[in-house]
């Protein structure tokens, strides 16, 4: 795919005349606009802050719902207006997104207000000092290309351990650890074992435990809670957008045209597992005691976390579905290119029993 | 004028006639009438004939104001506008389900092809499921994968309705070619300029070709929904000739009242005939000069008619009353002329402020219906003026309508009774009534302003604000917009950049940030621009992954997904973006928020490297519309409210009298905008006339009433006595005009097309109201505001008439009142003239 891209790229570059040297535009220098079609964004990912349910998405959208999702508002400050990919909230106050241009956002209010604790050249910088320090050829030179791009590249997932300890991760693997809650970041790219640069679309802990998924079967892991990665050995090439462990320890990874990989030994072997819809998967969560999973095809499908079969829901058409979390009332709240849809248990049961 | 002052016949015996008086006018026609009987006949003939030739058309371009910065950007870039290219939807519905159907699909297959070799059909450009440019496209490990919806070797069994429903699924074109609810798709027909043989196209023609395939289809069991300007512009010219209808019911009714007011068969017919030969002859002039006719002129031949019919009306009033007293007929028709030239001509001319002040619109339908118009009152100064008499002078009038005629005079003169309408409305000339009146009116000026602050600009309905809601189209349009995303009021804005440059990322983050701006904006519904399809295909390239929804500043990545954009997003050399916000409805609120927004966009961000130009799209050209409307709205009203002073100042030569009779005018159309907010009808291209003819028209009753109240006045009556002299004089002929020209207009209230019915309610409206005006308001306002040089106290005793004398009666009637000033008779012809 990677290479694709970069063909289409090559082509493109060739076919139109070259672009004007623009810049006047900062997406980072812009606060996110304040107004009403924030409520129909398109929205990425939805966290819960204690009882408060906390969803991102496009231009710099921050949306909160105190009521179980059944109403939503934007959050009052949010200091870049680009997509926002990813959130997770450690307690009822602490919490970090991250997105577009390499950026990663801090609010220590349950989300109403957010500061920018990284971007992209920022984080490029960092490499190139990480890289520099390394002494190693390769790795510098991709460093200093990073550098030269700008702040273009997405950070796509992110876990935090506690409020201190936390991973952020993006495209071109792009990848920042934190060990002081955001105020310093350094780079974690040399503990990636990602020597072709795939992008890493998604993360899962559980205590020491830390995996990554990304781009064309990439399967990382840590046993240390992020200090060292080994490869894994993937069952599949294609591409995983999600991951998640269950409470038992078992470990679930799913991706590109439903594919979906289950291992009962901390990703040593993986077992396909029979999902009845072949579209991608975008999310996978543990959430009110079940396990939510989201796909392209605006469906949402659930399972126990005993013995795994998915219930597949339709939520919104057929526009693709991005994440789902459990609210602190039991429904099960959906988000994704439609925006957020609450489900009530009562309407689940009756669809899918 | 001289004509006027020469000695009255002793009698009006045509022997005692003495046929070389009168002007040279008229003496060349009444002593050659053979010949201009002739003449006009021959030239009724030719022009009936060039008649045949007369067109119907509605060219858009005429309706939008040409002169509007928006409109001069919409027509300089719309060769590179082909997101906004003509084009016709037609929904194919299945009315027994899904569209996954054997028999649907095939019906639809057969409509496809027959609108494919329709004349002037993009054929290239034609977008159905049936098209092979409809394609799915997937991502797989392999990579991209896509292929036509229609799978290969489709053969409508099961298997190949699975494998098209799955292809249609990804293809995109759910919302597009396939309704959100999958029960019917979209044929997308692009149109061309002109057909291949090099005409242009023929809308007309083009609608009636999808009618006739409309029924076809429907015939084999699936449901067909058509919409696209094409369409409207049919459904218009259909309109159109349904409005030969109207116009034969506005002659019967017409005919009618005339007939109930003469009582007499021959001169009704006359007058009819010679207001139709008007009609005829202004017909036949408009291909001879190049014009033809659209919806809002061909309502001008309805005005003439009725203008035509109460101009008889009013010389068959005079002659009558000559013959009625034992003149001969050519006698009385060569009087009736040499009374009547000057002041038709004068009153017509009048009605030709009205229609002059619309070339002041900078919209061609507007300025063409102005000239129309006045074409056809320079036509009725020859039918009216000139063919009417002299055809009098043969055909005579019947003896006991001529008798009747003079009935309310001679039963004055006996003393009698007046009659019970004259002595109501003489009421008015009395303190209370008058002041009680005038506090009625002041209330209903009070109130109907209150109402006319809620006028609205803009047409307010949703669908083609041409046709009525409730049309074909509107519901066809209505069907499309419901199950399908786009609706039909697409506001665009042009974004200039050089010559590639619009791919460059600080261009598009800008159109991105409108185009996020403007969807914070209540009545948008959605927005396209390349920057959302930038966001979409970067989805689509990075394996679908959502999380890629953004616009990257990545130059390489912007101008690949460029490359590969569909057209009308950007022009051929990258120089022209089109940012498209879809409309909820084209309320003037909504676009004047649209515009706001983008201009207050425009000022922030223009650039060297890209400006943002208003507008084009139906509802950018009707917010430029609407602009033009409202400024138009308020010059018209003080045009011709200050030509109609002029006029009245002219005439009156007394600012007292000119309030007498502006004032209710001026209630009219405070009362007219109430009416508007009342139905719902909104300021527009359709609504100016109106205003212009209304007022133009309408004061033409005051100018009849007020000169003779103004005469008698000043030869020393009391209000009460001229009031009375004015109506028996000119208050008949008053009321019969004002109700003929409603008749006249009031049959448009049933056209198909919703304006015409709006300008009908309104015009209706005017004329009545103006005349109440005249008769009631004027005489009110006239008690405080004209001075009474009597004292009250005579008025008492004498409420006859004193200086009425029946021996001076002819002498009065053929011109020459020589008591009174030279400078009071020509009030007296004016008032005479209609």
């Amino acid at each position: 795919m990677n290479k694709m891209l970069y063909g289409w790229l090559l082509a493109a570059c060739c076919g139109l005349p070259s672009a004007f040297a623009g810049g006047s535009v900062d997406v980072l220098a812009q606060p996110a606009v304040q107004g009403p079609q924030a409520l129909h964004a398109v929205l990425q990912d939805v966290a819960r802050a204690g009882a408060r349910l906390v969803s991102v998405g496009e231009r710099g959208v921050v949306l909160l719902s105190d009521d179980n999702g059944a109403t939503w508002r934007q959050a009052k400050a949010v200091p870049v207006s680009v997509s926002l990919t990813a959130v997770q909230f450690v307690d009822e106050r602490n919490g970090w997104a991250v997105g577009h241009a390499g950026v990663v956002l801090h609010s220590e209010d349950g989300g109403e207000h957010w500061g920018l604790q990284l971007d992209g050249k920022r984080a490029a910088a960092l490499e190139v000092q990480a890289a520099e320090a390394s002494a190693d050829e390769g790795r510098l030179a991709a460093a200093q290309r990073l550098q030269a791009d700008g702040a273009d590249k997405p950070l796509l997932a992110l876990s935090f351990a506690d409020a201190r300890h936390g991973l952020v991760v993006g495209a071109y693997g792009l990848a920042m650890s934190t060990a002081d809650g955001g105020r310093s970041w350094q780079s974690a790219m040399g503990l990636l074992p990602n020597r072709r640069g795939l992008h890493l679309y998604a993360l899962a802990r559980q205590g020491a435990n830390l995996y990554v998924a990304g781009e064309q079967g990439l399967l990382l892991r840590s046993r240390d809670g992020g200090e060292h990665f080994d490869a894994l050995r993937s069952p599949y090439d294609g591409s995983y957008f999600a991951a998640a462990v269950l409470p038992d320890g078992r470990l679930l990874v799913g991706g590109l045209r439903g594919s979906l990989f289950a291992s009962d030994d901390g990703g040593d072997s993986l077992q396909a597992l029979a999902n009845p819809v072949p579209a991608s998967l975008n999310a996978m969560r543990v959430a009110g005691g079940q396990l939510l999973l989201a796909n392209q095809a605006g469906m949402l499908l659930r399972s126990g976390l005993e013995r795994f079969a998915a219930q597949p829901v339709a939520v919104s058409d057929g526009l693709p579905l991005t994440a789902a979390t459990a609210a602190a009332d039991g429904a099960i709240v959906a988000v994704g290119m439609a925006g957020a849809r609450r489900l009530e248990s009562s309407s689940l049961s009756t669809t899918t029993d | 004028m001289h004509a006027m002052n020469s000695p009255a016949p002793s009698s009006g015996r045509l022997d005692d006639f003495d046929s070389t008086s009168g002007s040279l006018l008229e003496r060349a026609l009444f002593n050659h009438r053979a010949l201009v009987l002739l003449l006009c006949l021959a030239t009724t003939l030719l022009l009936g004939g060039q008649a045949s030739r007369l067109t119907l058309n509605a060219s858009f371009e005429k309706m939008i104001p040409r002169d509007h910065p928006f409109i001069h950007n919409y027509l300089e870039h719309r060769q590179e506008l082909a997101g906004l290219g003509n084009a016709v939807r037609i929904a194919v519905a299945n009315p027994r389900g899904s569209i996954y159907d054997k028999d649907y699909l095939h019906s639809l297959q057969q409509l496809n092809d027959a609108v494919y070799l329709l004349p002037g059909v993009d054929r290239a450009a034609m977008k159905s499921l049936w098209t092979p440019s409809t394609r799915w496209t997937g991502v797989t490990e392999e990579g991209l994968e896509g292929g036509p919806v229609i799978p290969d070797g489709y053969d409508g069994a099961a298997a190949s309705l699975e494998a098209l429903k799955r292809n249609v699924e990804r293809s995109n074109e759910i919302g597009q070619l396939v309704a959100f609810d999958q029960r019917s798709s979209i044929l997308y027909v692009p149109l061309l300029e002109n057909t291949p043989d090099g005409h242009a196209l023929d809308y007309s023609a083009f609608a009636h070709e999808l009618e006739t395939l409309r029924e076809r289809f429907q015939a084999q069991g699936v449901e067909i929904h058509i919409s696209g300007f094409a369409k409207v512009v049919g459904d218009l010219i259909d309109g159109l000739q349904q409005i030969l209808l109207f116009f034969a019911a506005a002659i019967a009714i017409t005919a009618g009242v005339l007939y109930w007011y003469t009582r007499c068969v021959r001169s009704t017919a006359l007058v009819v005939v010679c207001s139709l030969v008007a009609v005829i002859w202004q017909l036949g002039l408009l291909p001879l000069l190049g014009y033809e006719l659209d919806p809002y002129s061909v309502l001008v031949p309805f005005l003439v008619f009725a203008i035509g019919m109460s101009h008889g009306a009013q010389k068959m009033n005079g002659i009558m009353q000559d013959i009625g007293r034992g003149m001969h007929r050519l006698v009385a028709a060569r009087f009736t002329f040499r009374r009547l030239f000057l002041a038709g001509l004068t009153a017509l001319l009048c009605d030709a402020v009205g229609f002059a002040v619309l070339m002041i619109i900078q919209i061609q339908v507007i300025q063409d219906l102005a000239v129309i118009a006045s074409l056809g009152v320079a036509v009725l100064i020859f039918t009216n003026l000139i063919l009417l008499p002299v055809l009098l002078s043969y055909v005579g009038v019947s003896g006991r309508a001529a008798q009747r005629s003079l009935r309310a005079e001679e039963g004055d003169a006996r003393g009698a009774r007046k009659h019970a309408l004259w002595r109501f409305l003489d009421l008015f000339t009395r303190r209370r009534w008058a002041a009680a009146c005038i506090a009625v009116a002041a209330l209903m000026a009070a109130g109907g302003y209150a109402v006319s602050l809620h006028l609205k600009v803009g047409d307010l309905d949703a669908g083609a604000p041409e046709l009525r809601a409730d049309s074909r189209y509107n519901r066809d349009n209505a069907f499309v917009t419901r199950h399908y995303g786009a609706s039909s009021d697409v506001f665009a804005v042009m974004v200039r950049t050089a010559p590639g440059g619009c791919s460059a990322y600080d261009t598009l983050k800008r159109v991105d940030d409108l185009d996020w701006q403007l969807r914070g904006l209540q009545g948008v519904d959605s927005t396209n621009s390349l920057a959302q399809l930038n966001r979409r295909v970067l989805v689509g390239l990075s394996e679908g992954s959502p999380k890629w929804y953004d616009l990257v500043n990545n130059q390489a990545t912007l101008n690949m997904v460029t490359a590969g954009a569909p057209r009308g997003l950007y022009n051929d050399d990258c120089s022209l973006l089109t940012l498209y916000a879809y409309l909820t409805d084209h309320k003037a609120d909504t676009l004047a928020r649209v515009v706001d927004s983008v201009q207050g966009f425009a000022q922030a961000n223009d650039s060297d490297q890209a400006s943002f130009l208003l507008a084009a799209g139906s509802a950018g050209i009707e917010a430029a519309t609407n602009q033009v409307v409202k400024q138009a709205n308020r010059d018209m009203l003080w045009w011709v409210y200050g030509a109609v002073i002029l006029l009245c100042l002219v005439t009156f030569r007394s600012w007292r009298a000119v309030l007498c009779a502006v004032l209710p005018l001026v209630l009219t159309s405070i009362l007219c905008e109430a009416l508007m907010v009342a139905l719902g009808i909104g300021v527009k291209v359709a609504t100016l006339p109106v205003i212009a003819l209304g007022v133009g028209i309408g004061v033409d009753y005051a100018l009849y009433v007020m000169s003779i109240v103004l005469a008698q006045l000043r030869q020393g009556a009391s209000l009460s006595q001229a009031y009375y002299r004015a109506l028996l004089f000119t208050g008949k002929v008053v009321m019969l005009t004002g109700i003929t020209l409603a008749i006249g207009v009031g049959t448009w209230i049933f056209s198909p097309i919703k304006f015409q019915a709006d300008m009908g309610v309104l015009l209706a409206f005017m004329f009545v109201w103006n005349m109440v005006g005249a008769l009631i308001l004027l005489p009110a306002l006239a008690y405080f505001l004209l001075p009474q040089r009597q004292v009250r106290a005579d008025q008492e005793r004498q409420p006859a008439l004193p200086t009425y004398e029946h021996t001076t009666r002819q002498h009065e009637h053929a011109g020459a009142t020589v008591e009174q000033g030279a400078r009071l008779r020509p009030l007296k012809e004016i008032s005479h003239g209609r």
